[in-house]
């Protein structure tokens, strides 16, 4: 890549820059132009791609953290129904490690789902009676039930999903398109991260880490709009402070990073003077766009009682649209509480009411808004669920442990297939018999239809250039139009 | 002498290879010795005198070792002949020359002015049999070709016209011959014919080479052109061979696709029977590729227009930039452009002009919560190639929409909260190439639209109807 972040640094500290710099200062003309000044800095992200014509315009993510079954959700297994509570046959299993919480186990009992499916809409996808607003849309869907990971623990697999890699410190998702595709809206960062509460357990941290730009300038990474007041910390003004003088002290500051990056040469005075920019105009722009207040009851309604109450799921999920209105980039919302080792009958139904009606809601406003055909929705976990009972098993309750080998997601939205399934499990729905689909393979198509060639966006770090989908990744092509 | 085809050994093979390589030793040696005779004709350089004999000895003796080889290298064949026999001669007359100025020098019998004028022989036949050997590797028109440009003269190269429609492109010339072309012609043609075969015209191409026919019509395993794409790398006999530009895999099958649909010489595409392989690549050859869509019948249809657009000017994308306009560049092959005034609700009637530099290129554009109103609609019809239009919550009416019945590329219409009424959709009746349509919270009503949907079959017309509640599905 041309513009990376090191040859620019090298470049200007060659020695003929050097030598303007730190003698009568003939460099600064030219040092104006590489240090954009406040005037600029509107237009100044810089920007690769797209590569190609994109299909869409930006990204929904709905990451359902803790993993949800996929056995109970879109993943139908009539032979758990019938080999009720028999072991695991071993051939199936093919000693697959397993994680500490139910490896110790004497016995696999296989589990069925404790709800009904059944097939809906013309595509005939099977959902189960657990997300009753999603047979609605059943045609509107695209379904990978063949998902799979390589990590069998929360923290390096969303980590994996997020960045690419199980160990945190690489750029997340959304801070590679911020970074390959810039932004639109210059007014709200191109990389928004929603946290919703949790509606039980909320045992499994988010951490930061995950929306980190990682190594790449820190201007990508995601920005965290919390509910409630202040949505984004320290973002207003502190009292006593108005509009005018937070400029002045903005214009001087930005004067004094220009005489320190003639010094320093360091990039990220370049970034910090952009973020504070950001900031600024973020302050107007960020209660404009999550200003609920006007939506009409309607719409409220739509996406359920939940929508009223900040900082929930439903209430994440019309704030995404508002900024996919706004045309930002990547629109990440995390859901925790899916992470059901015991007890799941009872816990898995209330997290499905928390994203049923509002994920739905979110795709049919899309929709009615044509919004749809240049956005992808994408929901899903980090891993899929076992198919044995973690604990006793009854009739009445089970739990499920970890299980990378298959999951299920769906996705919808522009240049996306509707309406079909993609790729099989076995009939125990433990391991994948047809099309398999890498997380790398998941991330290289979501690149594709932002019109980003995976293997051609990458930024070189220690010596070294990474991608998002590192050394792998496919586009998967059947599911695209 | 007995003319017999004997292969040559491996050790003859050698040297003949040497020979491109050995040829730059008399050369440049033989030059030396011209410039030292003339310049030694002063006194000044006198001291020069005693080299000359001894470079003269090793031009001799490498101008011998090069006719060998030379030789030794025209027995693999393949070479003009007519242009081989002028080559081999000079450069024989030139050893003779170069070894009886040599003996002259040795026996010092001192002719006046022998060592010039020989000299002044030897380069001119030094630079006449470079060239002729030059002509045989390179081609005739190596040197001429670019020559002839630079004084616009040379006879214009054969432009390929870009395939627009891959069903109407000819399977051979189109497709099969601008593969031979780059990758194998370069060693079979009109001058350069290696194992006697020349693939520069369709009729040589079946005719074939010296171990006869390349090309069995419906079957490639009998065609020695496609099993020789397959062999190792390694194999002497693999073509093209190692060090080549090599066919790319997508071409291979495209080869094989060909002789096995009968090596049809005028056969178009759409007549050929093909499996979903072939199609993809077939499509990716068309101008444009790489954003088509299918529909349900499996016909391509493509979002784009299919000719190349300029790249926008940097002034007309800056007038819009300057005002917080978002432009963004959809493909660096090709000058679509995106517009989108998100950052710039105060947008209006009066600042739509600075869209029109840019109207070939722009084919989304999104003016939604702007203050356009219907005027600038006419304004928005001159950009003929829009794929996308965003109008939502503007108040653009009735009145202007006739003019988007110029667009016929508009696929995608966004008219969610204006005040577009039934009247309005008649108008939309006429833009045939509509895909989607919305119209949520407008003043339509279900009549208009249900007629609209009867006029536009193809076109999912959105009304936010069965939307607007968001009720679960029961189950009993």
């Amino acid at each position: 890549m041309t513009n990376d972040l090191q040859d620019q640094v090298h470049d200007q500290m060659s020695r003929r820059t050097f030598l303007t710099n730190s003698g009568i200062g003939l460099g600064a003309a030219a040092l104006s132009a590489i240090l954009p000044n406040t005037a600029q800095a509107n237009d100044s992200f810089h920007k690769i791609g797209p590569h190609f014509a994109p299909k869409v315009k930006r990204v929904i993510y709905l990451h359902q953290s803790g993993a949800p079954s996929q056995l109970e959700t879109f993943d139908y297994k009539p032979k758990l129904e019938a080999m009720w509570g028999q072991n695991l046959p071993e051939s199936i299993r093919g000693g697959q490690r397993l994680t500490g919480m139910s490896s110790g186990q004497s016995s696999f009992p296989l589990a069925a789902s404790a709800f009904k499916f059944a097939q809906y809409g013309k595509s005939r996808a099977w959902i189960s009676d657990l997300l009753p607003y999603h047979k609605q849309i059943a045609d509107e869907l695209c379904f990978v039930k063949s998902m799979h990971t390589e990590h069998i623990n929360h923290d390096p697999a969303i980590t994996f999903i997020q960045t690419g890699n199980q160990i945190g410190g690489r750029p997340s998702m959304g801070s590679w398109m911020s970074y390959g595709l810039g932004s639109e809206n210059k007014n709200l960062p191109a990389f928004v991260v929603l946290l919703s509460k949790a509606t039980t357990n909320p045992d499994q941290p988010l951490y930061a880490k995950l929306w980190s730009n990682g190594f790449i300038p820190s201007v990508h990474q995601g920005v965290v709009f919390r509910s409630g007041q202040d949505p984004v910390y320290y973002l207003n003004n502190p009292n006593g402070i108005d509009k005018s003088s937070r400029r002045n002290m903005l214009s001087a500051l930005s004067k004094l990073s220009e005489d320190q990056y003639k010094q320093v040469l360091d990039p990220e005075l370049d970034s910090r003077m952009k973020q504070y920019e950001m900031a600024y105009r973020m302050q107007s722009s960020v209660p404009e766009t999550l200003d609920i207040s006007k939506e009409p009851d309607s719409v409220f309604n739509m996406y359920g009682p939940d929508s009223r109450i900040p900082g929930t799921f439903a209430a994440n999920c019309l704030l995404a649209r508002k900024l996919a209105e706004k045309d930002v980039r990547f629109i990440q919302l995390y859901h925790k509480g899916w992470d059901h080792h015991g007890n799941l009958p009872r816990d898995i139904q209330i997290m499905a009411k928390s994203v049923d009606q509002a994920s739905v809601a979110l795709i049919k406003d899309l929709k009615q808004r044509g919004l749809l055909d240049d956005t992808l929705v994408v929901w899903g976990g980090e891993f899929g669920r076992t198919n044995y009972s973690q604990g006793k098993l009854t009739k009445e309750n089970y739990g499920r442990d970890h299980h990378p080998r298959c999951f299920s997601i769906y996705m919808t939205g522009g240049g996306i297939k509707k309406g079909i399934s993609y790729g099989e499990t076995d009939e125990f729905g433990y391991n994948i018999t047809k099309d398999p689909v890498h997380i790398h393979d998941l991330q290289a198509t979501i690149m594709h239809l932002m019109g980003i060639d995976h293997e051609q966006l990458t930024f070189k770090f220690q010596g070294r250039r990474y991608r998002l989908t590192d050394v792998a990744g496919k586009v998967v092509k059947p599911i695209l139009t | 002498m007995v003319l017999l085809k004997v292969s040559p050994s491996n050790f003859e093979i050698l040297i003949g290879r040497l020979h491109p390589l050995v040829i730059h030793l008399p050369i440049g040696i033989l030059l030396l010795v011209a410039l030292f005779e003339f310049l030694s004709r002063k006194e000044k350089y006198a001291v020069l005198r005693p080299a000359i004999i001894k470079m003269a000895f090793w031009g001799m003796i490498s101008a011998i070792f090069s006719c060998v080889a030379g030789y030794l290298l025209s027995k693999s064949g393949g070479y003009e002949k007519d242009l081989l026999a002028w080559h081999k001669w000079f450069g024989i007359a030139l050893a003779v020359i170069a070894t009886a100025f040599y003996i002259f020098k040795k026996i010092d019998k001192e002719f006046k002015q022998f060592g010039i004028i020989s000299s002044a022989i030897f380069t001119i036949m030094l630079a006449v049999t470079g060239h002729l050997g030059g002509a045989l590797t390179h081609g005739e028109d190596f040197l001429t070709q670019p020559l002839l440009s630079m004084l616009g003269a040379a006879p214009v190269k054969v432009v390929r016209k870009p395939i627009t429609n891959i069903n109407e492109a000819l399977v051979y010339k189109d497709i099969i011959e601008p593969v031979l072309e780059q990758k194998c012609v370069q060693c079979h043609n009109s001058q350069k014919q290696k194992g006697n075969l020349r693939m520069d015209t369709a009729e040589l191409l079946l005719k074939g080479g010296e171990h006869g026919k390349i090309i069995v019509a419906g079957n490639t395993n009998e065609s020695e052109i496609y099993k020789r794409l397959l062999l190792p790398e390694e194999d002497e006999h693999r073509m093209p061979p190692k060090g080549k530009t090599q066919l790319t895999e997508q071409e291979v099958i495209l080869l094989q696709w060909w002789i096995q649909t009968g090596a049809s010489m005028d056969k178009k595409a759409a007549n050929l029977e093909k499996d979903d392989k072939v199609k993809t690549i077939l499509a990716s050859l068309q101008v444009g590729a790489g954003i088509q869509e299918t529909n349900e019948n499996g016909k391509e249809v493509r979002e784009f227009l299919e000719e190349k657009v300029p790249n926008p000017a940097t002034k007309d994308i800056e007038s819009l930039t300057k005002m917080n306009v978002s432009v963004d560049v959809l493909s660096p092959k090709n000058g679509w452009v995106n517009i989108n005034t998100v950052n710039t609700s105060d947008f209006n009637d009066a600042q739509i002009g600075l869209l029109l530099p840019l109207k070939l290129q722009i084919v989304w554009l999104n003016l939604g919560d702007s203050q356009i109103t219907g005027i600038s609609l006419k304004t928005i019809g001159e950009l003929i190639n829009l794929t996308r239009l965003n109008l939502e919550n503007t108040t653009v009416s009735d009145a202007g929409l006739q003019n988007l019945s110029k667009l016929k590329n508009l696929q995608y219409l966004n008219l969610v909260n204006t005040p577009i009424t039934n009247a309005g959709l008649e108008i939309l009746k006429e833009i045939k190439s509509l895909k989607k349509v919305y119209l949520w919270q407008s003043k339509v009503t279900l009549v208009g639209v249900e007629a609209l949907r009867k006029n536009l079959p193809n076109c999912e017309i959105n009304f936010g109807e069965e939307l607007i509640i968001n009720n679960p599905i029961v189950t009993k």
